[in-house]
C-alpha cells in the first residue's frame, strides 16, 4: 500500500522541476518581476488606516517598474494574526508579510520563517544607500533590531510608523480640584491628583488597566524595565517593578483609581469628563477628539509623557508596529523588501502619517497642516504630541523583543489582578511571576 | 450508555399530544402565566435591549437607556457595509434590462454555504450510519457505537493541533488531485467536512429509527426490497421530523461557530459571519457600540427566521427521538 | 443479484447472507466511521503522542512522562499507573471472554479464526507505529521548504520523500510484511467463513492483542519513567516517595469505594448485621479519607497550580450551572404543559437565547454586569438595597465578599456571572427538549393517579419525575460534558481585571497553546481533562443511570 502510495507520488514530483534551496542569501541579481506580495495587516476596514493603506498599495502596484503586486487582507487585531501566524508556520503557507508586536515577530524569528531585513536594507543593489538612510530614525526601528542570542544582530521586522503610549489630563478637572492647571509632573503628584478626584462626588479617579504595556509604561516611570538586557533576565522582583504594584494597589484601596472591563473604556470615560487622567497609545487620540466632540465635552486636555517618580524625570513608552517580512523564495523577499522600501519612502511617509496620526520613522518630513487629513483630529494635537517624542529630555522605553514575552505578557496581568485585589503580597507574587517568566525565557528563547 | 427499548411497539410512532393532563388551572393559571411573562422577560431581555441599541446613537447607548428617542436606521446601513456582511452585485444589460451577472459575497453569503454543505454533508453521511446502528446486524456493532459515542467526550482542546495538521495535509493531496479548487484550508472542507459525521446526529437518528415497527421492515423484504430501498422508501419519509432537529441543530452550530473558522481562515473569501462580527467587534480601533448591537441583530435575524419555520417539526422530532440515555 | 447468487454457489446461502450483511452495514457505516476515525480517533492518539514529546509547533524530542510530571507532579505517574492497570484488566476481560467462546464453540477452525485476529491486531498496531514514525517527518515538511518556491509539487515531493526515509520505510516494511501475512491468513480463514461465531472470535482477538500490547506499553513506560525520575531526584540528595504515594493513594481511593459498596448493601440487610456493616463501611471511609488526605497534596506538590485551579474553577462552573438550568428548565417545560394559551410562542421565545451567537450576546451581558453605578444589574440590586457590585471585574470570591472562612469561598462573582450568562443561554434549550419528554408520558398515568385522588405535587413527584429520568439523565450527561469543555462563553466574557479566576481547564489550555505554543505540555494537560471527563461521565453513569426509570 505505501509502495503504491509512494510510486504515484514520485511520479507526480517528477513531473514538475525541483527547485533549488537557497542556502547563503544574496539578492544580487536577483529579479523580483512579476511578483506577488501577500501581506497581512491590522488596520480595520472603514478606518483611516485602511483607506490610506489601500491607496498606497493601489500606487505601489501601478507605479512599480517590476510589475509587483501587493495583495493586503485584513486580519483583525494583533491578536488574530499571532494566531493565524501558528496555523501559517505549521502548514508551511505563508503570507510574505506581516504585522505584529516585535515579541511575537522575535518568536517567528526563533522558528526561522523571518528575513534579517539587514541583507536587503544594506544590499548594493537594493538596499537604502547610506547617506539616504540617515534620514531614517534608526532609534526606532533598532527596536526590531535583536542584538542578543540566537539572532545575533538580526533586523527581523521594520516599521513604518510609531506611536506612543502618552498621558492624558484634563486640565479643567485638575484645576476644579484645586491644584495647578497642568499636567502632574511627578508619580505623587499624579496619585494626590487621582485620589482627590476619587473622592470628589463629581469625578472618578484613574482608569487602571491591568495589561501588561500599562503596567511597563508605570515601571520605566519608577525609573525601572521588566527586563535587563546585560544578565539576559526578566527582573519582575526589582524595586521598581515592586514599586509599581504597590503603587497600582494603593491607588485601588484608597478609591483613587478603578478597574474596567471594555476595552478602551479609559480614553473613553477620559472623552466625556468622567476622569481627569488616561494612559493609551496616541493612536487613540482621533477617537478621544471625536467622542469628546460627541458627547460634547468642553473641557480642555493635553497629551504628555508619563510623570515619572521624584528625579527621574518624564518617560515614554514606545509602540513600534513591527512589519516582518517572511521566508520565501529570494524573488518574493526581494519584492516584498521593494514594497517596504516605497512605504518607508518619502511620499509614502508624509501621506501615512498626515493620513493617520502616526509618527514617522523618518527625520527629514514634517507634516504640515495642509498634509494633515485625520478628520478626527486637529492639527494642533498632532504637533502637540510630536513634541514630546523630540523632547530630549523625556527618556525612551520599548519593551523587550524576547520569544517569551508574548507568553509573559500573557500572565502579568494575572499577578497585577492577584495584587491589586489583595489576594497575594506583591514581593511573592512577583517572585513568583520571575520565576515562571525565568522558566519561559529558559525554555522559549533558545 | 444504557440502550433503549427495542422492541417499542407501533404506538409509539404516533405522534403524542403535545397536550397535558386536563387539570383545573382557574387558580393557579395566573401565576402559571406571570412566571410564564417573568421567564420570557429573563429570556429576551438582553435581546430586545440589543433590538432597541442599535437604533440608539452612541451616547444613548453609553448611559444603557432603554429605549432610544429617534429609530437611527442607518446603523444598519453603516454596520452592513462596515462590517462587509453582504455584498450584492448586480449588473443588467442597459437596454434590455436582462440579468447579466449577479455577484454575492460577504460573511452572510459564507455562512449561508458553509451552513448549507455542512447539514446536507451531515444528513448523507449520518443517516445512513445511524440506521446501520439501528436495524442491522454486524460483527462489533455495540463496540463501533460505543467507540462513536465516546468521542463526544473529548475536550476540542485536544483536537485542536491534530485538526489543524489533517486539514492542511488532507486539503494538499486532495489539492493535487483536483486542483486548487481541491484545497482544504481557507476554503469550505475545511470548514465543512469535520463536521460532517456528528456523533449527537447519529444518536438521535438511532434513536428514532430503532422504533420502526419491524413489520414494516418485513414487508418490504417480502416486497423484495434490501436495506437501501427501506431506507429511502420507508424509513426517510416516516423520518421528517428527526431530520428537521437535525437540521435546525446543525444550522445553529454552525451558524454561529467562532474559535475553528477563526483558525483555518485567512482570508474573507470563506470567513463565516460569526468571525466577522468577532472581528467587528475586537478591532484594534474604538468601535461604537450602536453598530455592533446593529451587526449582532443582523447577524441572528436569519437564524430567527429558520427556527420560526422549524420549530413545530424540530420539537416534534426531538419528542419522536424519545431522548433516552 | 447475479452477484448475490453466485456468492451463493461458492458460499452456501447462509454463510453469502451473512457476509453480504455485514458488508452492506460497514458500506452503511464507512462515510461516518471514515470522518469518525479522522477527525475524533485519530486526534486523540495523536495528541496523545505529542503529550510525551517536548514539542512547540514543530517536534522536538521525546520526554516521557516529563509534561505529565509537570501538570500534576507525581501523581502524573500515579495516573499512568492506574491507566495501565485499567488496560490490562480490559484485556483480561476480553480474554475471558474469547476463551469462553473458544470452549464452547463447535467451529473446527476457531483456533484459525482466532489467528486471523490475532494477526489483525499485531498489523494494526504495526500500522500504528509507522504512523507515529512518519507523522513527525511530515509536520517538519514546512520547515524544509522555506526559502522555496512553496508550491504544492514541492510539498508532495517532500512528502514522497518523507514515506521513504530510513526509520519510516523500515516501519512500513515491518507493515507490509504484516499486512500481506494477516490478508494471506484472513482470505484462506473467510473461505472457510462458517458462522458469525468465527467473526467474533476474530474480533475478540484482535481487541485483546491490542489491548494487552497496548497496555505493557504504557506500564512498562509509567515504570521506567517513574524509576528514571526517582534516579534524578536521589542524585540532588532527595527521595521521590511515588512508590508509596501510589501504593497508599490507591488503597484509599480503593476502601472508600469498598466503603460505598457496603454502605449500599448495609441499608438493605436487617438490623444486627445493618450496624456492623455501617460501622465497618464507617471505618473504612475514614482510613480512606486520611490517607487520601495525607498523601494527595504531597503528590501533588509539584503539580501546575493554574492546572489545579482550573479544574476547580471547572468543577465550581459545572456544579453551579447544570443543577440551575436543568431545574429551571423543568419549571418552564412544566409550566408550559399546562393546557395555556401561546405554548408555541413561548416555547420559540425561550429558544433565542440558545440560538443567538455568543459574540452578540456577550457585549449586552458586558453591558448589564458593568461595574459602574449606573450598570443595569447595580441598579436593580439597589433596589433591595444591596451596595453596587463590581460584577466582571470581581475578582474576590463570592464567599471572601460575603465575609467567610476561606473554605467556604466559592468561585469569584465574575465566574458567577458567567455562570449566569451560560444558564441564561441553555434553559430554553432544556426547556424544549424536557417539553418533548413530558409529552411522550401516557395520559392514561395521570388520569388514573387522580382518580385515586393524588394531588399535583405528588404526580408530579411520582409519575411525571420517573417518567422524565431518561430526558433528565441525557440532558445531565449532555450539559456536563459541555461545561468540562466549556470554553467560548469564558474566553468572550474574561477581563484583564479578574486575572485567572474565572479561567477553566481548557482556557488555560488554550492560553497556553496560543500564547508559549508549548504543544506538548498543552497536549498533555488537555488529555488529563480528558481523562477527568471520561472518569465524571462514567461515574454519572453508574450514580444516575440506576435511577433512570425506562417504563
Amino acid at each position: 500500500m505505501y509502495r503504491f502510495l509512494l510510486v504515484i507520488l514520485f511520479l507526480l514530483a517528477a513531473a514538475l522541476p525541483a527547485v533549488l534551496a537557497q542556502s547563503d542569501m544574496n539578492y544580487d541579481g536577483v529579479d523580483p518581476s512579476g511578483q506577488t506580495v501577500v501581506y497581512w495587516h491590522q488596520y480595520s476596514d472603514d478606518s483611516s488606516q485602511a483607506e490610506t493603506m489601500t491607496a498606497l498599495i493601489d500606487d505601489f502596484n501601478e507605479s512599480n517598474e517590476y510589475g509587483i503586486t501587493v495583495e493586503a487582507i485584513h486580519q483583525g487585531s494583533y491578536s488574530p494574526i499571532q494566531d493565524l501566524m501558528n496555523t501559517a508556520i505549521l502548514s508551511g503557507e505563508l503570507p510574505n508579510l506581516v504585522a505584529g508586536y516585535a515579541n511575537a515577530v522575535a518568536g517567528w524569528a526563533n522558528e526561522g520563517v523571518v528575513v534579517d531585513i539587514n541583507l536587503l536594507l544594506n544590499s548594493p543593489q537594493w538596499g537604502i544607500p547610506p547617506d539616504e538612510q540617515q534620514n531614517l530614525n534608526f532609534d526606532l526601528l533598532d527596536v526590531n533590531q535583536l542584538d542578543y542570542p540566537p539572532f545575533y544582530g538580526m533586523r527581523v521586522a521594520w516599521a513604518n510608523q510609531n506611536s506612543l503610549n502618552v498621558f492624558y489630563t484634563n486640565l479643567d478637572i485638575v484645576e476644579s480640584l484645586g491644584f495647578e492647571r497642568r499636567s502632574p509632573q511627578t508619580l505623587a503628584e499624579f496619585e494626590e491628583i487621582a485620589c482627590a478626584a476619587g473622592a470628589s462626588e463629581l469625578y472618578e479617579g484613574y482608569p487602571l488597566d491591568t495589561g501588561t504595556s500599562h503596567f511597563e509604561s508605570f515601571v520605566a516611570a519608577h525609573g525601572g524595565a521588566i527586563y535587563d538586557g546585560d544578565s539576559d533576565a526578566y527582573i519582575f522582583e526589582s524595586d521598581e517593578v515592586v514599586a509599581t504594584m504597590e503603587l497600582f494597589t494603593r491607588m485601588l484601596e484608597n478609591n483613587c483609581a478603578y478597574l474596567f472591563a471594555e476595552r478602551y473604556q479609559n480614553t473613553g470615560d477620559f472623552s466625556i469628563g468622567v476622569t481627569p487622567f488616561a494612559a493609551s497609545s496616541s493612536a487613540g487620540i482621533p477617537f478621544i477628539t471625536w467622542d469628546a466632540a460627541t458627547a460634547e465635552m468642553t473641557d480642555e486636555w493635553v497629551v504628555t509623557a508619563f510623570p515619572g517618580a521624584e528625579d527621574i524625570g518624564a518617560t515614554i513608552q514606545l509602540f513600534v508596529p513591527s512589519q516582518a517580512i517572511l521566508t520565501a523564495t529570494p524573488e518574493a523577499e526581494l519584492a516584498t523588501w521593494l514594497f517596504v522600501k516605497y512605504l518607508a519612502g518619502k511620499d509614502a511617509q508624509l501621506a501615512w502619517s498626515g493620513a493617520t496620526g502616526y509618527f514617522s520613522i523618518r527625520n527629514d518630513i514634517e507634516v504640515t497642516e495642509a498634509d494633515f487629513t485625520e478628520p478626527r483630529m486637529p492639527y494642533a494635537r498632532f504637533v502637540e504630541v510630536s513634541g514630546i517624542l523630540g523632547d530630549e529630555s523625556v527618556s525612551v522605553y520599548s519593551s523587550p523583543g524576547l520569544p517569551s514575552y508574548s507568553a509573559v505578557r500573557g500572565i502579568v496581568p494575572n499577578v497585577i489582578a492577584e495584587v491589586v485585589n489583595g489576594d497575594a503580597a506583591p514581593a511573592d507574587a512577583l517572585a513568583e511571576l520571575n520565576a515562571e517568566a525565568a522558566e519561559l525565557h529558559d525554555e522559549l528563547d533558545s | 450508555m444504557a440502550s433503549a427499548g427495542e422492541g417499542s411497539s407501533a404506538a409509539a410512532m404516533q405522534q403524542p399530544p403535545l397536550q397535558g393532563p386536563r387539570q383545573r388551572v382557574s387558580l393557579g393559571a395566573l401565576g402559571i402565566y406571570a412566571l410564564l411573562f417573568a421567564g420570557v422577560l429573563i429570556a429576551v431581555g438582553p435581546f430586545l435591549w440589543m433590538i432597541s441599541a442599535s437604533f440608539m446613537t452612541i451616547s444613548e447607548v453609553n448611559l444603557t437607556r432603554l429605549l432610544p428617542e429617534n429609530l437611527l436606521w442607518e446603523n444598519y446601513a453603516t454596520a452592513l457595509r462596515r462590517a462587509n456582511f453582504l455584498d450584492i452585485e448586480i449588473a443588467t444589460d442597459p437596454q434590455t434590462g436582462v440579468l447579466q451577472s449577479l455577484s454575492v459575497s460577504g460573511y452572510i453569503w459564507n455562512s449561508v454555504r458553509i451552513t448549507l454543505i455542512t447539514v446536507l454533508g451531515s444528513l448523507t453521511v449520518c443517516i445512513p450510519a445511524a440506521y446501520a446502528f439501528a436495524r442491522m446486524k454486524f460483527v462489533g456493532r455495540d463496540f463501533i457505537f460505543a467507540l462513536f459515542l465516546s468521542t463526544m467526550m473529548i475536550p476540542g482542546i485536544v483536537m485542536l493541533i491534530p485538526h489543524l495538521l489533517t486539514v492542511i495535509w488532507l486539503g494538499r493531496l486532495s489539492e493535487s488531485l483536483f486542483g486548487p479548487a481541491g484545497t482544504w484550508f481557507n476554503n469550505w472542507p475545511a470548514l465543512t467536512i469535520p463536521f460532517f459525521a456528528s456523533v449527537f446526529n447519529i444518536f438521535l437518528l438511532r434513536q428514532f429509527f430503532i422504533q420502526i415497527p419491524n413489520d414494516l421492515w418485513e414487508a418490504a423484504r417480502i416486497d423484495g426490497a434490501g436495506h437501501p430501498r427501506f431506507l429511502v422508501s420507508v424509513v426517510l419519509p416516516l423520518s421528517k421530523a428527526p431530520i428537521m432537529t437535525i437540521v435546525t441543530l446543525g444550522f445553529i452550530g454552525s451558524w454561529n461557530a467562532l474559535m475553528w473558522p477563526l483558525l483555518v481562515t485567512i482570508n474573507d473569501e470563506w470567513r463565516p459571519i460569526a468571525v466577522g462580527l468577532s472581528n467587528f467587534v475586537t478591532a484594534d480601533t474604538p468601535g461604537d457600540l450602536n453598530l455592533q448591537m446593529a451587526a449582532s441583530v443582523i447577524t441572528v435575524v436569519p437564524i430567527l427566521i429558520l427556527y420560526f419555520v422549524a420549530q413545530k417539526q424540530f420539537t416534534e422530532g426531538i419528542a419522536q427521538t424519545g431522548i433516552r440515555g | 443479484m447475479a452477484m448475490f447468487s453466485a456468492l451463493n454457489r461458492a458460499l452456501g446461502a447462509r454463510r453469502s447472507r451473512l457476509l453480504l450483511d455485514n458488508l452492506t452495514a460497514y458500506l452503511f457505516l464507512a462515510p461516518a466511521g471514515l470522518l469518525i476515525l479522522l477527525f475524533g480517533i485519530f486526534p486523540v492518539a495523536f495528541a496523545f503522542f505529542v503529550s510525551l514529546h517536548r514539542w512547540r509547533r514543530f517536534p522536538d524530542h521525546y520526554v516521557g512522562l516529563a509534561n505529565y510530571e509537570k501538570a500534576l507532579g507525581n501523581l502524573g505517574y500515579i495516573l499512568f499507573f492506574w491507566l495501565a492497570l485499567l488496560a490490562f484488566a480490559a484485556a483480561a476481560m476480553m480474554a475471558k471472554r474469547l476463551l469462553r467462546t473458544l470452549r464452547t464453540s463447535n467451529d473446527d477452525r476457531r483456533f484459525a479464526s482466532l489467528l486471523a485476529g490475532l494477526l489483525c491486531g499485531y498489523a494494526a498496531l504495526l500500522a500504528i507505529d509507522w504512523l507515529f514514525k512518519l507523522i513527525p517527518v511530515i509536520m517538519l515538511i514546512p520547515r524544509q521548504v522555506r526559502g522555496q518556491n512553496t508550491s504544492l509539487a514541492l510539498f508532495m515531493e517532500k512528502l514522497g520523500e518523507s514515506f521513504s526515509s530510513p526509520a519510516v520505510a523500515a516501519a512500513g516494511n515491518l507493515l507490509l510484511g504484516g499486512l500481506i501475512v494477516t490478508a494471506l491468513v484472513i482470505a484462506l480463514v473467510a473461505w472457510r467463513f462458517r458462522s458469525a461465531q468465527s467473526a467474533q472470535l476474530a474480533s475478540a482477538g484482535g481487541i485483546t492483542t491490542v489491548l494487552l500490547i497496548s497496555a505493557s506499553f504504557l506500564l512498562q513506560l509509567t515504570v521506567s519513567e517513574t524509576e528514571a525520575a526517582i534516579a534524578a531526584a536521589r542524585e540532588t540528595g532527595e527521595s521521590l516517595p511515588i512508590w508509596s504515594q501510589l501504593v497508599f493513594i490507591s488503597a484509599g481511593l480503593a476502601l472508600i469505594a469498598a466503603a460505598w459498596l457496603i454502605f449500599r448493601r448495609g441499608i438493605k440487610t436487617y438490623e444486627n448485621r445493618r450496624f456492623a456493616m455501617l460501622l465497618v463501611g464507617g471505618l473504612m471511609l475514614a482510613v480512606g479519607g486520611y490517607l487520601l488526605m495525607a498523601e494527595a497534596p504531597a503528590a501533588l506538590a509539584a503539580a501546575d497550580d493554574d492546572l489545579l485551579q482550573g479544574f476547580w474553577i471547572t468543577i465550581m462552573y459545572a456544579m453551579g450551572t447544570v443543577p440551575v438550568q436543568l431545574s429551571i428548565g423543568l419549571l418552564l417545560a412544566y409550566l408550559l404543559f399546562q393546557p395555556i394559551r401561546f405554548r408555541a410562542f413561548f416555547r420559540m421565545v425561550y429558544f433565542i437565547p440558545y440560538i443567538t451567537p455568543f459574540v452578540a450576546t456577550s457585549i449586552v451581558f458586558r453591558i448589564i454586569f458593568e461595574a459602574g453605578k449606573h450598570a443595569p444589574a447595580n441598579r436593580i440590586i439597589s433596589l433591595v438595597g444591596i451596595e453596587p457590585q463590581r460584577w466582571i471585574l470581581e475578582r474576590s470570591t463570592i464567599g471572601g465578599l460575603l465575609g467567610l472562612p476561606d473554605f467556604l469561598a466559592g468561585p469569584s462573582l465574575a465566574l458567577i456571572v458567567i455562570m449566569i450568562y451560560s444558564t441564561w443561554t441553555y434553559i430554553g434549550y432544556d426547556a424544549v427538549i424536557f417539553l418533548a419528554g413530558l409529552g411522550n408520558i401516557p395520559g392514561e398515568l395521570y388520569e388514573a393517579a387522580r382518580i385515586d385522588g393524588a394531588s399535583g405535587w405528588r404526580i408530579f413527584r411520582h409519575i411525571t419525575l420517573p417518567l422524565l429520568s431518561p430526558t433528565v439523565f441525557f440532558l445531565s450527561l449532555v450539559a456536563i460534558i459541555g461545561t468540562f469543555q466549556a470554553f467560548t462563553q469564558i474566553w468572550i466574557l474574561r477581563t484583564g481585571a479578574v486575572g485567572n479566576r474565572v479561567n477553566t481547564a481548557s482556557v488555560y489550555i488554550f492560553d497556553e497553546l496560543q500564547n508559549s505554543n508549548r504543544y506538548g505540555y498543552a497536549s498533555s494537560m488537555a488529555f488529563v481533562l480528558f481523562a477527568l471527563i471520561l472518569l465524571m461521565t462514567l461515574f454519572q453513569n453508574r450514580i444516575m443511570g440506576r435511577r433512570v426509570f425506562y417504563g
